[in-house]
């Protein structure tokens, strides 16, 4: 609890910023799902032959998983806050635009009829009448969308956006419970706090005469709730003009000329490394590099360098050569094989190949020590023999990878596994100490190996293809910034796979800040002065 | 006044007419009543007037100007409309639904306060009490007085009610009806009523329409078609007792023996006495030489006189009351009370004998709705 304190003592400004982007996130998204909604909600109550079609879609929307849905808007607005916005909002729509619908439909026809009756205008009765009546309905469905946006604001993080989920992530990359604490604490209490404030608001907007057993209203009690009404609105009114403010005032540096964005995922090895990349070509050059270190997987990394959302992306040869060149691997190529290629084939994408790191950061079996000893294991291959009675557990990436992943590795050392488990890098450490699994396949750099002291087996079949620490840069910014690739080339080879594993330690295990790994390696290569 | 000329109603969708080449007209400051069976067409109609319902064919013209010329607000703002459930909006104060249509005119602050305050006297609510209430703090009664006050918050001319009194209990009932029959005598708007409720009809209309499967049936004073139903369907309706549930309808002229034995003055009293043997009556009503009416004699005083050849006029009697054909059956029963009459002559504005009641006669008309009672509860 203390280090838990300590540790958001030590935070709390990057906390707050987080903070702040997240509820920027969710609210925007709800703003947006509440101009979408309403409308929509109105224009469905009004046009009766649209309800079904209109409601439908919004429910299937609605079971659109999250992550395929992000993955289908990537390609089409890119990724960082915006994309995350849209989804969120996509999703806060159906419960605003359902209450609308049943808010605006379930008044007593006869007081339509009346005000129809008495000459009302249907811009008079839809203002002085329905919306009056169905409001708190309708403040119930936006309540509910922004409780659930806010929530899932987490998921921004996932994309290149930004928010608590950015902490969150980073927190489960290194398995530090203070570090995913300090994200969802909050991300939990904003929940929290938006129930209750659009609970008050909802509150207010309940006509006086429907809060109270008919009995309990005077003239007095009207008075006090007319007063508090006031107040609560006139409170949402300056909580909306601040956050809008905030909204202006954040969005007039979101444009940089001159500036490199790196986009990885949260992985801790590749953010070290583009730290060590913004640190080096921030010193050797004017550009100003920004990084995005939270995106969901290589994939929509891939997306976003494509779509110019990023322009530098520290990669690993043997997935960009395979999956998304789609190149065929073969066993017994070489590093250098694959990165000449890779270099070729970037030409399409108008991206410059921009140096090999050198970690070669390839899958590896890996086993406890007590095992490798009980049974004599180094190989791969002698896994065969006891691989009957062992559960293995790699990345869900590994796991579907069709040429160089875990069933075409299995074929070809003839393994046949008791069973297998997808697990993300943390938890399975963790299920290998608890001898959940017996067997990891994990990147041979990844720091964590240091704190269990595991066991390699060697690939003798050289199956597994190398996975070479590479940079890839836009040429948009090379054409302006040539200098750029200078900096780059003189990271050239300049990590060994034990290096790296030991700054992946301090990052992983140790919980130090990536920008102070980057910026101690560098002085210590005499890259960077002190 | 209120016009209907052919119209029809036919809703989309459907083949069947709702209402059929309804052709009507409704007087200026007369309450007329449309009644019929549910489904009939007779809230279809009265939406038709303030265009809740659109015509399909014919029109519909008030003071001579087709409603379909005129904006559909302003006509509707004209008109006060009154329906069963209130309409009151739940979110506004007594004080705000009664000025929702004036404020949107942006009349005249203190004109609106006054009007509203008058209108408040006028359906019996107390200003003070009642203003600031809310609508779910008021009993059915007092909800749909706020209704009526609501419907003449512009004065207008014509007020529409569907149903205004059907959810209310008997006796709240029968008071608004009574206050509105009131309101009515001062303030002669036309008013159209639709109803299902015979007696209320019968009760607050000057013109009662029935309407049956979208054609108006009879369309006539109360009193002509309890007496004169159109056809049995109108009898049926009505129910042939209604004239009993309302006295005031049954008239002298109604009941009256039509033939009662009439002798000039000048007839001798043996004549007179074998006339009334042969009819086996015991008395003679007594005219002049214009045949109107002077008195009767009775068969007992003939016999009792010495010279039974003196004309009957020395012998007549006067009567003790006589009445009129309009006069009703409360009236006649008042008659014979208190002047203690057996008979009385009927007698028109001329003088001139229309017929007779006796106290037989009205013992008969009286249980005659009895008799109609059991005939209809066994059939």
């Amino acid at each position: 609890m203390s280090s838990f304190l300590a540790y958001v003592a030590d935070n709390y400004e990057i906390l707050i910023q987080y903070t702040m982007q997240h509820l920027r996130i969710g609210m925007l998204a709800v703003s947006a799902a509440i101009l979408i909604g309403m409308p929509l909600g109105l224009f469905i109550s009004r046009i009766p032959w649209s309800r079904r079609p209109v409601l439908g879609c919004a429910s299937i929307m609605q079971a659109v998983p999250s992550l395929a849905l992000m993955g289908m808007f990537i390609p089409l607005i890119g990724i960082g806050d915006k994309t995350a916005i849209t989804i969120i909002a996509l999703y806060a729509i159906l419960p605003i635009l359902r209450n609308t619908y049943t808010g605006l439909t379930n008044i007593d026809q006869s007081t339509l009829e009346a005000a129809r009756g008495i000459g009302m205008t249907e811009r008079q009765i839809l203002f002085k009448v329905q919306l009056p009546l169905a409001l708190p309905v309708i403040m119930a469905g936006v309540r509910v969308a922004a409780v659930s946006s806010v929530s899932t604001a987490t998921l921004a993080a996932f994309i290149g956006g930004g928010g608590l989920g950015k902490q969150i992530q980073a927190g489960i990359q290194i398995i530090s419970t203070n570090m995913i604490l300090s994200g969802a604490i909050p991300a939990c209490l904003l929940a929290l706090l938006m129930d209750y404030l659009f609970g008050l608001i909802e509150k207010a907007v309940v006509p006086i005469s429907l809060r109270l057993a008919s009995s309990a209203i005077d003239r007095a009690a009207v008075e006090r709730m007319k007063r508090s009404r006031r107040r609560t609105f006139i409170i949402a009114g300056l909580v909306l003009a601040i956050f809008l403010g905030s909204m202006v005032y954040e969005s007039i540096d979101w444009d940089e000329d001159d500036k490199l964005v790196i986009g990885t995922t949260e992985y801790i090895e590749l953010r070290i490394i583009s730290q060590i990349y913004k640190q080096l070509i921030e010193d050797r050059t004017d550009v100003t590099v920004e990084l995005n270190n939270a995106m969901g997987s290589f994939l929509i990394v891939w997306e976003a360098l494509k779509a110019d959302e990023i322009s530098g992306v520290p990669g690993y040869t043997g997935t960009y050569y395979s999956t998304v060149l789609g190149q065929p691997l073969y066993p017994g190529i070489t590093a250098d094989e694959i990165y000449d290629k890779i270099e070729v084939a970037l030409e399409d994408y108008d991206v410059t190949a921009a140096g090999q790191l050198g970690p070669n950061n390839q899958y590896v079996f890996a086993v406890k020590p007590e095992l490798a000893e009980k049974y004599g294991l180094e190989t791969v291959s002698d896994l065969q023999a006891i691989a009957p009675q062992l559960t293995v557990g790699c990345s869900p990436n590994f796991y579907s990878r069709d040429i160089d992943g875990l069933v075409p590795a299995c074929e070809e050392y003839g393994l046949k596994f008791k069973n297998a488990l997808t697990l993300g890098a943390a938890p399975m450490y963790l299920a290998l100490e608890n001898d959940e699994i017996q067997v990891i396949v994990t990147y041979k750099t990844d720091g964590l190996l240091q704190k269990y002291d595991l066991v390699f087996l060697e690939d003798d079949k050289e199956f597994f293809p190398p996975y070479v620490l590479f940079m890839m840069i836009d040429d948009a910014i090379l054409e302006e910034h040539p200098e750029v690739l200078d900096a780059c080339m003189e990271l050239e080879f300049a990590i060994s796979d034990q290096e790296m594993q030991d700054l992946n330690y301090r990052g992983a295990e140790l919980g130090e800040e990536p920008a102070d790994i980057a910026h101690d390696f560098l002085v210590e290569k005499g890259l960077l002065a002190e | 006044m209120i016009q209907f000329e052919k119209v029809s109603k036919k809703y989309r969708g459907t083949d069947a007419e709702v209402v059929k080449d309804i052709s009507l007209t409704i007087p200026s400051g007369q309450i007329v009543v449309l009644i019929g069976p549910s489904g009939c067409g007779k809230t279809t109609c009265l939406k038709m007037i303030n265009r809740l319902v659109k015509i399909t064919s014919g029109r519909i013209l008030i003071d001579g100007n087709d409603i379909m010329e005129q904006d559909p607000i302003k006509l509707r703002r004209n008109m006060g409309y009154v329906i069963q459930q209130t309409g009151l909006f739940p979110h506004m104060t007594v004080r705000e639904n009664i000025e929702v249509i004036p404020r949107l005119e942006k009349r005249p602050e203190e004109e609106i306060e006054n009007r509203t305050e008058e209108l408040m006297k006028m359906v019996g609510l107390d200003a003070d009490e009642f203003l600031d209430r809310y609508p779910t703090q008021l009993s059915g009664g007092q909800l749909q007085r706020v209704g009526v006050a609501r419907a003449f918050a512009t004065d207008p001319d014509i007020i529409l009610m569907d149903e205004p009194f059907s959810a209310l209990d008997p006796i709240t009932r029968s008071q608004l009806q009574d206050e509105l029959i009131f309101l009515q005598s001062r303030l002669k708007k036309t008013i159209v009523f639709v109803t299902h409720d015979m007696d209320e009809a019968v009760k607050i209309a000057d013109r009662i329409c029935i309407i049956n499967g979208g054609r108006i049936v009879q369309y006539d004073t109360p009193e002509e078609i309890m007496k004169h139903p159109a056809n049995e369907y109108v009898a049926d309706f009505v129910g042939r007792n209604r004239i009993w549930a309302n006295p005031e309808y049954i008239r002298a002229r109604d009941i009256m023996l039509t033939d009662p034995l009439a002798v000039p003055e000048s007839l001798s009293a043996i004549h007179a006495m074998e006339q009334m043997r042969e009819k086996h009556v015991t008395s003679a009503m007594v005219l002049d030489e214009e045949e109107c009416f002077k008195g009767y004699v009775r068969g007992i005083d003939i016999q009792r006189a010495e010279d039974k050849n003196v004309a009957v006029s020395t012998l007549m009697r006067q009567a003790k009351a006589v009445a009129s054909p309009e006069d009703d059956l409360v009236k006649l029963l008042d008659l014979i009370n208190t002047n203690d009459a057996q008979a009385l002559p009927v007698v028109n504005q001329w003088g001139r004998l229309e017929g007779l009641i006796t106290n037989s006669s009205l013992v008969t008309t009286m249980s005659r709705q009895y008799i109609d009672l059991g005939k209809e509860a066994a059939s």
